[in-house]
């Protein structure tokens, strides 16, 4: 397939993408564009989750301190001054924190400068160790920065949180990130930086070998993860408008990583499939835990019911494609090309 | 002129064992030289030292004038010290090509925004990386195998492409873990011819370990013996072959087993 056609359907994609969101966002429910904004947001941290756990095999268990560095650094750097006064009741915010607002797109670039920052910090011990180790270690680092927040009253306003933030996010923030995000982390992957952090993944004894340096690739998978991370979180947080220390809990990386390993650990595709299945099918299943009825059998609605049904499909998912939806393949336009072709041929023969 | 190669009483221990012992050696470019022992005499030890997976307790290494003895394993590489594995090492998952093109990264000039956000000279450097490294799979044969995937190949080609991946880091001396291990006297066969032309072709130093001594005797200019980590003895395959100190810590049972 030449160059020209795939610019030409990207280029549609794009537009059929931009018209679905400009629809929904005019004559959508509040309700619907609230999930898209939900899946938006999941598919950039699901994207970024992945370049480390799938793409470099490093089991890393912190992506919710990144977020949470993010959604407090662009929080308390777009709100005005006075919410600032009136959100801190018990200690006065620090210097400068106090005086300084910025525009809401500065604050979602200095979340992922933090949050990239904090990443540069703990690589160096979180990288001298590799598998279960490298796990607990960054699981550590998640709950550090969860203790942290609730701890420094006069930075983040501890467990009372930050509220009423501005609601920015909408539709084309959070789709606009996620595409960024998906366009410029897939390039990365299909370079030869990728293909390094790939070698590494596979076997780093021989990526050492072949003259791959371990810690600067992983390193720099480490920093562009945690920057995304961050400015998703700067999102979610202007899509609440309230934070506290509880959002950021372990069980958001655990989110995280059911999407990354249900879509495909090592396949971006699989990582926009993953979060996007988890955001909206989460909501769709709401359904079962209303009342139905069946024939003359009435079945009362069993809230949490909607759970069970959703680790069932989970179950599902993992027994009968175990490498995920998508394994590690992508869903690109010589892929389909490929498969129409495979289809045509079985058509044609007899 | 210095050196093109040289180990200078080297010795490793590990814990109160010493897995190899005052081991010196010098190597001159273009060389094909062989490295024998019995099993469990060091030789893969020997090989972690040079290439910076394993520090020696003592002694030092220089190449090119270069003291490299604590390098790191990917600063050797990108010097020009190029190695495969005992185990085959491949990276299973990825293409035959994309094992070969991992190679060149360490020269890589674009940095990883350029990548990111797909400037032009990125591409062009992507472009050159793929025609180099598609080269180095024609001189292997492996060319139409290109797209697979690394783990699907058969035994005999996985190590070939262990071969051509570390040619492609443009080494100045290959070390060859074992290359003949598992293959079948027409593959071994097919095999010494590779390595010869090679080393003719990129004029490069090539220093193995191999069991097989027809192999090593058909294909090497000069030997090191070493047994329980000690260096016993040095010279031509000729002189190897009637070395009484070898014959009787090694070849002696081999050439009775070969009948």
């Amino acid at each position: 397939m030449n160059k020209k056609l795939k610019f030409r359907l990207n280029v549609v994609s794009l537009v059929l993408l931009f018209g679905v969101l400009f629809l929904f966002n005019r004559y959508g429910s509040g309700y619907q564009v609230r999930i898209l904004n939900n899946i938006g947001i999941f598919i950039t941290l699901a994207v970024s989750y992945n370049l480390i756990n799938g793409v470099c095999g490093l089991l890393h268990l912190g992506p919710n301190g990144f977020i949470a560095i993010g959604a407090y650094t662009s929080a308390l750097l777009s709100m005005t001054p006075a919410e600032k006064e009136l959100n801190f009741i018990i200690e006065h915010v620090i210097w400068p924190i106090d005086v300084i607002q910025v525009p809401f797109a500065v604050s979602l670039v200095a979340a992922g400068v933090v949050a990239a920052f904090f990443a540069f910090l703990i690589s160096f011990p979180v990288l001298r160790v590799r598998g279960d180790y490298l796990a607990i270690v960054t699981l550590g680092f998640g709950e550090v920065v969860r203790v942290l927040c609730n701890a420094s009253q006069s930075v983040t306003n501890g467990p009372l949180g930050l509220k009423g933030l501005y609601p920015h996010t909408n539709l084309w923030w959070s789709w606009g990130v996620a595409i960024l995000t998906v366009v410029v982390i897939q390039r990365l992957i299909n370079s030869n930086y990728g293909l390094a952090m790939k070698a590494i993944r596979e076997d780093e004894t021989a990526a050492r070998a072949m003259g791959v340096d371990p810690f600067r690739r992983l390193m720099l998978a480490f920093l562009i993860s945690a920057f995304f991370s961050g400015i998703a979180g700067g999102l979610l947080a202007h899509l609440i408008t309230t934070i506290s220390p509880g959002l950021f809990t372990f069980f958001l990386t655990f989110n995280l990583l059911i999407m990354i390993v249900v879509g495909g650990l090592g396949s971006t595709t699989g990582a926009i499939i993953g979060a996007a299945l988890f955001a909206w099918g989460g909501e769709a299943l709401r359904i079962v835990e209303q009342p139905m009825e069946i024939g003359r059998f009435t079945i009362p609605g069993i809230p949490g019911m909607r759970m069970v049904i959703f680790s069932l499909i989970l179950m599902l998912v993992i027994l009968f494609a175990r490498k995920g939806i998508m394994g590690r393949s992508e869903l690109s336009w010589n892929f389909l090309e490929s498969k129409l072709a495979g289809w045509r041929r079985s058509q044609t023969l007899p | 002129m210095s050196t093109f190669f040289q180990m200078r009483h080297v010795t490793r221990e590990f814990g109160g064992l010493r897995a190899v012992s005052d081991f010196s050696i010098t190597l001159e470019r273009g060389e094909l030289t062989g490295l024998i022992g019995p099993n469990g005499a060091g030789k893969t030890t020997v090989f972690n030292m040079i290439t910076g997976m394993l520090r020696p307790t003592a002694g030092d290494i220089t190449w090119n004038g270069e003291n490299i003895t604590r390098l790191a394993s990917h600063q050797i590489t990108a010097r020009g010290i190029a190695r495969t594995f005992q185990n085959i090492k491949l990276f299973a998952d990825m293409s035959v090509l994309e094992n070969v093109m991992v190679s060149s990264h360490y020269s890589i000039e674009s940095s990883f925004l350029s990548a990111m956000l797909g400037l032009p000279k990125h591409g062009r450097e992507e472009k050159r990386i793929r025609e180099h490294s598609l080269g180095y799979l024609e001189q292997a044969g492996l060319a139409p195998l290109a797209f697979e995937k690394a783990q699907n190949l058969p035994y005999g080609l996985q190590r070939k492409l262990e071969i051509a991946r570390a040619l492609a880091t443009q080494p100045g001396m290959l070390l060859l873990d074992e290359p003949a291990a598992g293959m079948n006297p027409m593959e071994k066969m097919e095999l010494a011819a590779f390595i010869r032309r090679i080393r003719e072709k990129y004029g490069i130093t090539i220093f193995l370990i191999e069991h097989d001594m027809k192999f090593v005797m058909n294909i090497c200019e000069r030997i090191k013996v070493i047994n329980y980590g000690q260096p016993i003895a040095e010279g031509t395959p000729d002189e190897i072959r009637s070395d009484p100190e070898v014959i009787s810590a090694y070849l002696g049972g081999v050439s009775h087993a070969q009948g």
